[in-house]
C-alpha cells in the first residue's frame, strides 16, 4: 500500500487517536483529492473542521456566546473550532503563516486531550481529541512551522508521496474500525527505539507514535502480536521524514557486531549539530556514551533499518549523505523576540483590558462587549443606553511591524570576483521580486582592493537595484574586516529603524588586507576575528555562504566567530542563494 | 455552576449537554486516571527539583526548559495524584488551612470561630494555566452567571485562588502575555490577590508554587521572571535505549490500562508520600552550619550572581534536599547538587561564552567546592 493511502486508512481507522499528518503540498487538485478520499474514509458524522486563515483565539479554544447569553440571560458556551473536532479530524490551512500563538494552542490542546477555556468570565474543560491535518504550503527547502509542532504529527505527506498515490489509481483508503490495539513485545519496542537513534530522531515521541501505528496496522491484519512488517512499515511512515542522519551500512553493522565485543561507542555517529542535543550537556545522572546497537535481537532490528533507509526520498538520501544539515525549522525569529516595551503602532492582534488614555487605542467592539453582560446589575431604571464602567474598557494589543532587510556584503576581490559578484546581484534582484509582499529590502556592500563601499544603500526598489548593479569592479585584495565593519554598521543602522536586518556574507573567509588598509594575511585575520567577535556581541544575524568551488574551514570559522549560521554552496546560483536568504528572513521577523 | 446551564437557547443545547456530562466525568475520574509520578522514568533531577518543592514550597517554585517530548509536563500534572488531601476550612473560597486562617481571607472573616474549625479535606490543588487565558479569569471577578441571572454582584475566584496552596503550572510560559506575567509575578511574591475592579474591592490569600516550562528557543524570558523561579532545570531526552525502551513499555502499558497500571504503582506513590510528609516535618529540625553557609555565598561571590535571592534559595533547596535524605544536617554535598539548578538562571549572560552559563558554572563550583 502506498504511504498517502496508507495515512489516510490510518487516520479514518480511529479519527484523533494518531496526532496527525504534516502535508507539505501546494494548493491544488492533488491534494484536494487526497484530502477528499480521507474525508470519504471517515466514518459517517465524524466531524471535519476546517481552521479558517488568520483565526483567533476565541474561535479556537471558544468561549461566551454573547448573543446567545444575552438571548437567554444566562451564560451560554460558544464551542471553538477544537472542541468540535472532537473524535475527528481538524484541518489547518496555511499553517506556514499562522500565528506562534494558534499554534502553540493547538499543541496545548493535542497533549491534554481537553480544552481548558478560562476565559471572559467563564471556565470549561471539553474534551477534544483530534487528528490535526496541517497543510503547508511553503515553498522553502525546510519548513517554517515550529518543531514542537511537527513533533506531534507522526506522518508527513509531500507532494512525491501524494503524486505516488496518484500513479496507482488513487486507490480509496480502506475502511476499518479500530476495535483492539495488538500487543507489542518487547523486542519490537526495542527495534523501534533502537532505529530511531540511528537515524539521529531524538525526541521520544516518534518512537511511542510509531509504536501505536505499528500495533494499529497488525490489528488491521488480524495479528495478535506486531510483526517484523508492521515495524517496518510503521517506522517507515513515522521516521521517514524526521531522519537527520544515515546510519552506519548494514554490512559494517553486522560486522562490527560479529568481531567487536566491548566498546560501541565509536559507531554513535556524531550527527549534525543542530538537531543533537549536546552531548556534553547532559544531566549528570545519565549514564555515559549510548550505546545504539543492540547486542542480540540485532538482525532484526538491521533488517527493519535497511528497510526504513529503502523507503526513505531520494532527495532526503541524498541530502543525508552530503552531511548537509537538515535545519531543524522552527528556529522562530529567536534573535527578534526579546520583549521590548509595549508597542504603540503596528498591526492590531488582539485587545485586552485596559485604560486608552495611556496611549494605546481603544478597542471598541471588545469594550461593549465586556459592558453587556452587566447591564442587568448595572443599570437601575432600566435604559436604552449601555452603561460602560472604566474597567470594561479595551485597548487594543499591537505588534510593532519589522521589515526585513538583507544587508549583503559581497568578496569582490581576486579571480572569482565576476562570478560572485554576478551571482550576488542576481540573488538580490530574485529576493526583491520575491519578498515585495512583506515589503523587506535589501543593501549591498562590496569589499576589494584597499576598503569596502556601500554599493546600495536598504531598498526596495528594483529598478535601483539594476542601476546600482550594472557595473561592477572586481579584482584586487581582500580587505574582509573593512567589509564586514560597514556591512555590520549597515544593518545596526536598519536596527535602529526598528527593522530587523540579517547580513549575509558571501566570501570564502580568507582577508588578507587589514583595517588599516595595510596588506599581510596574518593582521588581517586577526582583524577579522576582531570584528567578528564584535559584531557577535551586537548579536546581528549573520549568515555566511561560502560558494569558493570547495567549501573552506575558514568560512566555517567566521560564521563560529560571527555566532552566525554558515552554509556551504559550492555551486551556489542566485536562485539557490536567494531562496536560502528568504526563508531566513521571513524567520527574522 | 453546572445546573444552570441546563436550559438554553434551543440553538445550542445539544452542544452544551454534552459538555456538562463531560465534566461530570472529568471530575469522577480525573484523579484516578492521571499517569503516576513514580513511573515516569529518567529525568531524576527534574523529579527531585518538584520533590524539594513540595517539602518547601517556599523555594520559590520551579522552571523547567529543553527538549521536546522528554515528559516535563507528564511529571507535573502527576502531581496532583501524588500530594496527600489537606484539611481546609469547609466552606472557604481560599481554602484556608483550619490551624493557619490567612488574615486577608474574605471567606473566613465572615464565619464564627466554630464555623472556622469544621474542617473538610481537599485534594492539593495543581493548576494548569491555559494559554489563552484571560485576565479576568485568572485574578477572579464579578460571576458573569449570578449577574445575568440574578443581577447580583458576586465574586468569581479565578485561577490564582485555586492555586492556592498548591501549584500554578504554565505550559510555554515564553507564550504568555505580559501583562499576565505582571500579575502571576505581583501575586508570587506577596502572596495575595488583590482585586480592584467592577467596584469589587477585594483581597485573598495566594501561595503557590509556580512551575513553568518552555523552551528558550521559541522566545526568551524576560530576567525578572527568570530571577522568580527558585529552580531552574534542563531536561534532555534521554538517550540510553533500554531507558527509551522502559519509557515507551511503561507508556504503552498505561495507555491500555489506565487504571491496571495507576493501580500497580500505588504502593510507589504511597511511599514517596509518606517520604515528603516525613521531610516536611524534618524540615523546622535540621541545623544548618555556619561553613555550609560560607561556601553558599563563596559561590555566589564567585559567581556574581545578582541578588541574595540565589543564596537564599540554594540553602533553602540544600536544607529541603537534607530533609528529604532524613540527613541531621546540611552538608557540602547537597550544596553541590542543588547549586546548578539554584544559580543557574541568574547568571549574568556574557554573548561570547561558548557552552552556555553552565559550564561556568559548573568550573566555579569546582574551584569553590572541589568533590
Amino acid at each position: 500500500m502506498v504511504q498517502a493511502e496508507c495515512i489516510a486508512t490510518l487516520l479514518a481507522s480511529d479519527p484523533g487517536r494518531f496526532g496527525g499528518v504534516h502535508l507539505r503540498a501546494s494548493a491544488d487538485a492533488l491534494r484536494a483529492s487526497w484530502l477528499d478520499a480521507l474525508k470519504n474514509a471517515l466514518p459517517s458524522g465524524t466531524p471535519w473542521i476546517k481552521i479558517p486563515a488568520g483565526v483567533d483565539a476565541d474561535t479556537l479554544l471558544g468561549g461566551l456566546d454573547l448573543a446567545a447569553t444575552l438571548a437567554a440571560s444566562r451564560p451560554v458556551m460558544r464551542q471553538g473550532l477544537m472542541a468540535r473536532a472532537h473524535r475527528g479530524v481538524l484541518v489547518l490551512a496555511m499553517a506556514e503563516r499562522a500565528d506562534a500563538m494558534i499554534l502553540a494552542l493547538l499543541q496545548q490542546v493535542m497533549d491534554l486531550g481537553l480544552v481548558n477555556i478560562e476565559r471572559d468570565g467563564v471556565q470549561e474543560k471539553i474534551p477534544a481529541q483530534f487528528s490535526l491535518v496541517v497543510l503547508d504550503e511553503g515553498c522553502e527547502e525546510d519548513s517554517a512551522l515550529p518543531s514542537a509542532l511537527l513533533d506531534r504529527l507522526p506522518f508527513y505527506l509531500d507532494t512525491h508521496s501524494l503524486a505516488r498515490w496518484q500513479t496507482e489509481g488513487c486507490p480509496a483508503p480502506n475502511r476499518f474500525m479500530l476495535e483492539i490495539k495488538s500487543s507489542a513485545p518487547d523486542e519490537a519496542v526495542k527495534a523501534l527505539c533502537a532505529s530511531a537513534l540511528q537515524l539521529g530522531i531524538y525526541s521520544m515521541r516518534p518512537p511511542i507514535q510509531a509504536l501505536s501505528v505499528a500495533q494499529s496496522l497488525a490489528a488491521r491484519k488480524g495479528h495478535s502480536h506486531v510483526e517484523q512488517d508492521d515495524l517496518i512499515e510503521a517506522g517507515s511512515l513515522v521516521y521517514a521524514a524526521r531522519a537527520r542522519q544515515l546510519p552506519p551500512p548494514p554490512e559494517a553493522l553486522a560486522q562490527e557486531q560479529n568481531t567487536e565485543s566491548q566498546d560501541h561507542s565509536d559507531q554513535q555517529e556524531v550527527p549534525p549539530q543542530d538537531a543533537t542535543p549536546p552531548q556534553e550537556n547532559k544531566s549528570e545522572d545519565l549514564p555515559p556514551p549510548p550505546k545504539t546497537s543492540l547486542p542480540e535481537s540485532g538482525a532484526e532490528e538491521r533488517e527493519i533499518l535497511s528497510q526504513i533507509v529503502i523507503g526513505l526520498p531520494d532527495d532526503l538520501l541524498a541530502r543525508l549523505a552530503a552531511g548537509m544539515s537538515l535545519k531543524g525549522s522552527g528556529k522562530v525569529a529567536t534573535t527578534e523576540r526579546q520583549r521590548k516595551a509595549i508597542p504603540r503602532h503596528g498591526r492590531p492582534v488582539g485587545s485586552r483590558q485596559g485604560d486608552p488614555r495611556r496611549g494605546l487605542p481603544l478597542d471598541l467592539r471588545a469594550t461593549l462587549r465586556a459592558a453587556i453582560p452587566w447591564q442587568k446589575i448595572r443599570t437601575k431604571p432600566v435604559t436604552t443606553c449601555i452603561a460602560v464602567r472604566s474597567g470594561d474598557l479595551h485597548v487594543k494589543r499591537l505588534k510593532p511591524r519589522t521589515r526585513s532587510t538583507a544587508v549583503f556584503a559581497v568578496d569582490a576581490s581576486g579571480s572569482a570576483a565576476l562570478q560572485r559578484l554576478s551571482e550576488a546581484k542576481g540573488a538580490v534582484e530574485a529576493l526583491l521580486a520575491q519578498c515585495y509582499i512583506r515589503r523587506d529590502q535589501v543593501a549591498l556592500v562590496s569589499f576589494r582592493g584597499a576598503g569596502a563601499e556601500i554599493l546600495l544603500p536598504p531598498t526596495r526598489s528594483l529598478s535601483r537595484v539594476r542601476r546600482a548593479l550594472s557595473a561592477l569592479p572586481g579584482g584586487g585584495g581582500t580587505p574582509l574586516a573593512r567589509g564586514m565593519q560597514l556591512t555590520a554598521q549597515v544593518a545596526h543602522e536598519c536596527r535602529r529603524k526598528g527593522d530587523a536586518p540579517l547580513m549575509i556574507m558571501l566570501t570564502d573567509g580568507r582577508g588578507n588586507v587589514a583595517l588599516d588598509g595595510t596588506g599581510g594575511r596574518a593582521k588581517a585575520e586577526q582583524d577579522t576575528l576582531a570584528v567578528a567577535q564584535e559584531i557577535a556581541l551586537q548579536r546581528l544575524p549573520c549568515l555566511v555562504v561560502d560558494i569558493s568551488p570547495q567549501p573552506q574551514e575558514r568560512a566555517r570559522n567566521l560564521a563560529h566567530a560571527l555566532r552566525g549560521e554558515y552554509l556551504a554552496l559550492p555551486l551556489a546560483n542566485a536562485d539557490m542563494i536567494s531562496s536560502a536568504v528568504n526563508s531566513r528572513m521571513a524567520n527574522t521577523q | 455552576m453546572d445546573d444552570s446551564y441546563a436550559s438554553v437557547s434551543e440553538m445550542s443545547t445539544p452542544k452544551l449537554v454534552a459538555t456538562q456530562k463531560q465534566k461530570a466525568g472529568n471530575k469522577a475520574t480525573a484523579r484516578k486516571l492521571v499517569y503516576p509520578f513514580t513511573a515516569i522514568v529518567g529525568q531524576d533531577v527534574m523529579r527531585e527539583a518538584l520533590m524539594l518543592c513540595i517539602v518547601d514550597p517556599g523555594l520559590g517554585g520551579l522552571l523547567v526548559t529543553g527538549d521536546r517530548g522528554t515528559g516535563k509536563s507528564t511529571l507535573i500534572r502527576a502531581l496532583a495524584a501524588l500530594l496527600p488531601d489537606m484539611p481546609t476550612v469547609e466552606g472557604c473560597l481560599y481554602a484556608c488551612h483550619p490551624d493557619r486562617i490567612a488574615d486577608d481571607c474574605a471567606s473566613c472573616s465572615t464565619k464564627t470561630a466554630s464555623q472556622r474549625r469544621k474542617t473538610h479535606l481537599r485534594p492539593v490543588p495543581v493548576v494548569d494555566l491555559p494559554l489563552g487565558a484571560t485576565e479576568d479569569r485568572v485574578v477572579g471577578a464579578l460571576d458573569l452567571e449570578r449577574a445575568l441571572v440574578h443581577g447580583e454582584k458576586a465574586f468569581e475566584p479565578g485561577l490564582l485562588a485555586r492555586a492556592h496552596r498548591g501549584f500554578l503550572y504554565i505550559d510555554e510560559i515564553n507564550l504568555l502575555e505580559d501583562h499576565l506575567v505582571d500579575v502571576l509575578l505581583d501575586a508570587a511574591a506577596s502572596g495575595e490577590n488583590v482585586i480592584e475592579r467592577d467596584g469589587l474591592s477585594i483581597r485573598h490569600p495566594s501561595r503557590f508554587v509556580l512551575v513553568g516550562s518552555g523552551n528558550p528557543e521559541e522566545g526568551e524570558l524576560r530576567p525578572q521572571l527568570l530571577d522568580r523561579f527558585g529552580l531552574s532545570v534542563d531536561v534532555r531526552t534521554p538517550t540510553e535505549i533500554s531507558t527509551r525502551v522502559e519509557i515507551i513499555k511503561r507508556r504503552d502499558a498505561f495507555d491500555r490500562d489506565p487504571k491496571g497500571f495507576v493501580s500497580q504503582y500505588h504502593p510507589h506513590e504511597e511511599a514517596l508520600r509518606n517520604r515528603l510528609l516525613l521531610a516536611q516535618q524534618h524540615l523546622a529540625k535540621l541545623s544548618t552550619p555556619d561553613s555550609v553557609l560560607e561556601k553558599a555565598a563563596e559561590l555566589c561571590v564567585a559567581l556574581g550572581t545578582d541578588g541574595l535571592r540565589g543564596e537564599l534559595t540554594l540553602m533553602r533547596a540544600a536544607r529541603a534536599a537534607a530533609a528529604l535524605e532524613g540527613a541531621k544536617k546540611v552538608t557540602l554535598s547537597h550544596l553541590r547538587r542543588w547549586a546548578i539548578p539554584a544559580l543557574r538562571h541568574r547568571l549574568r549572560r556574557n554573548p561570547l561564552e561558548e557552552a552556555g552559563s553552565d559550564a561556568r558554572l559548573e568550573r566555579t563550583l569546582q574551584e569553590v567546592l572541589p568533590e
